[in-house]
């Protein structure tokens, strides 16, 4: 771990420390498991809010967090996953339920407090999730020595930033290879990159090193999960089989097909399996 | 998991009697609401190629709406309108790719979404449900009649051809594009809807336990008694009742195996729609992705840009 991230390692895994609310969430609870509301403060005190719900069925479970993508909603975790994992979907800073002191952009967050390594909310945001995978191992029932993370960049940055991660699932990594994807006319978030660049050119070196602290090849490292998925589309397989060449830990490369179902069939399967359980049942063609 | 072919099911959603006065006197109500329509340029977010534009409206109860607005920076004459709806829970995208291609582009931000919810916030999951037991104070009552105004809007700017303006977008998009289609019927030159949602809600609270229809069921597991008030504000909100007044020539594309909004659904409210013109594509093995990583955007663009011949740059 470099100068950037240790103390804000350490400064998460305080923050896990403090107080933390935890309240039934019965419009959210099911046949198969029980929703919570987790409140509890990040780094510099911020409220945040995250989901966890625990299955109806004997423990202990295996516990996922599910780290939040790209966007202003963080969305209640699928039926099947409730019903097999205890699972924390965090809301991070800015996020709508974590929102009350810093709402995020879209576009925009990408880019927020960019060029500084300080004002950069990234540096935050992942602590959030840092401290949340703390939050999730103290849950009572859970069989901590099989956490597994799913998700995109805050999926992979926290792996590599917490020690005894056993599955990966990861994937569509924004911060990967950012100087060539940003290359032409990439769409947005990508295209948050080149806004920036346009504007303040000036400050765009500062704003590369900064971002180097969120690379998923600077960050290899650190991933030591036992199992790691990466999913991603034909093209930037060499990119993803380049990165996993670096891991220690037993890891897939898996080519999406761009067919939602199978694909979702395929990462369902794979973390079924890293995380030995039996996949929970199917919501759709759905029998009840 | 049963065999099945949803091309068979049969909705069960009902056409409420005061379906067409509701609709209506609800339009009356919006369009007595002065549109107020205001660009704002985005320096930060144009390019030499695209000018960008943060737009604001206001719509039913007075609400102010915002919205994204795209245009090439060079051009003659009036350019074709691209509306693109959005889906639930993510954010309107911001369509720099649509005016490249040669359009005006509207991403409408309804009630609810970043930006227009300082008034109206149930949030996500929130808004299928929000007053989902009261037909009159349903909220999507008033997210309908946001994207009609974002249709006015865009057909109102002078560099706009009138005659030359489509409806697009996916899952809650999808819905709002076959809405459009159906309120402003005579003005929409064509549509393009994928994996329509809000479409034989019920029917799908109950194929589906997949999230946004998943809301419906939370609420009735809690509130079992209000199952008939929840039935008759859907129906009068379902998208499967608005679709005969399609006219414009229009194209469909569902996931066989979609779990958020179930193809039986997507079957169904094709089969409502008034155009003569109309196909539907099916993808097997496609969830909600509906075909978009298999080419269907292609054939979106294909079909899009051969009714209203936009100029790329």
């Amino acid at each position: 771990m470099n100068e950037y991230w240790t103390p804000r390692v350490d400064a998460a895994r305080n923050a896990a420390m403090g107080d933390v609310s935890i309240e039934d969430l019965p419009i959210r609870s099911n046949e198969t498991s029980n929703a919570y509301s987790v409140r509890f403060n990040g780094v510099g005190d911020y409220p945040l809010y995250a989901y966890l719900h625990v299955p109806k069925t004997d423990g202990p479970h295996v516990p996922i967090f599910q780290a939040p993508g790209y966007g202003s909603v963080v969305a209640v975790p699928p039926f099947e996953r409730r019903s097999t994992y205890v699972v924390l979907a965090l809301c991070h800073r800015g996020q709508r339920l974590s929102n009350s002191r810093y709402s995020a952009a879209y576009p925009g967050l990408l880019t927020d407090g960019l060029p500084g390594e300080d004002s950069y909310v990234w540096g935050d945001i992942v602590s959030d999730c840092i401290t949340a995978v703390q939050i999730l191992l103290q849950q009572p029932n859970i069989d901590t020595s099989r956490l597994a993370i799913t998700g995109g960049d805050l999926a992979y940055i926290t792996a590599s930033l917490t020690d005894g991660v056993h599955a990966l699932q990861t994937g569509a990594l924004m911060f990967a290879d950012i100087d060539h994807r940003t290359k032409g006319d990439p769409d947005y978030p990508l295209a948050e990159f080149n806004d920036f660049k346009r504007s303040h050119a000036e400050s765009w070196d500062e704003a590369r090193a900064t971002l180097a602290n969120f690379d998923p090849a600077e960050l290899a490292d650190g991933v030591d999960a036992n199992k790691v998925l990466f999913s991603t589309g034909a093209g930037e397989k060499a990119y993803y089989d380049q990165l996993a060449n670096r891991l220690p830990g037993e890891t897939t490369v898996n080519v999406n097909l761009g067919k939602g179902h199978l694909d979702h069939i395929t990462q369902e399967d794979w973390l079924a399996d890293a995380c030995g359980v039996n996949k929970g049942p199917a919501h759709y063609p759905w029998s009840s | 998991m049963t065999s099945r072919d949803p091309s068979e099911f049969v909705s069960s959603v009902r056409k409420p009697d005061d379906f067409d006065e509701y609709w209506q006197a609800t339009e009356a109500e919006t369009l007595a609401v002065p549109l107020n329509p205001r660009l704002q340029p985005v320096p930060l977010r144009s390019t030499p190629d695209v000018e960008v534009f943060e737009a604001r409206y206001d719509s039913y109860g007075g609400l102010e709406i915002a919205g994204w607005y795209c245009r090439p920076r060079n051009f003659e004459g009036q350019l074709p309108g691209y509306l693109f709806v959005p889906g639930y829970v993510s954010e309107p995208k911001l369509p720099t790719d649509l005016a490249m291609r040669g359009y005006a582009a509207f991403s409408a931000a309804p009630r609810n979404k970043l930006r227009s919810n300082g008034v109206f916030n149930p949030g996500y999951p929130g808004l299928l449900t929000h007053n989902i037991d009261k037909r009159t104070e349903y909220g999507y009552r008033g997210f309908y009649m946001d994207a009609i105004r974002a249709f006015d809007f865009l057909s109102g700017l002078d560099e706009v051809d009138s005659s030359r303006i489509c409806v697009q977008g996916g899952s809650q998009g999808g819905a709002l594009t076959l809405l459009v289609a159906s309120l402003r019927a005579d003005q929409v030159a064509c549509a393009s809807a994928g994996a329509p949602y809000l479409c034989s809600m019920m029917d799908s609270a109950s194929l589906t336990r997949s999230y946004p229809y998943e809301e419906i069921n939370d609420f009735l597991r809690l509130h079992p008694d209000r199952e008939d008030a929840v039935r008759d504000a859907l129906d009068l909100h379902d998208i499967h009742n608005f679709v005969d007044r399609i006219e414009c020539p229009i194209i469909v594309n569902i996931g066989l195996m979609d779990d958020v909004c179930p193809p039986e659904t997507g079957f169904a409210v094709f089969s409502q729609i008034g155009s003569q013109d109309k196909k539907l594509y099916t993808y097997e093995d496609c969830a909600h992705d509906s075909g978009s990583g298999v080419g269907h955007d292609k054939v979106m663009q294909s079909f899009l840009d051969g009714h209203l011949n936009p100029v790329a740059l």
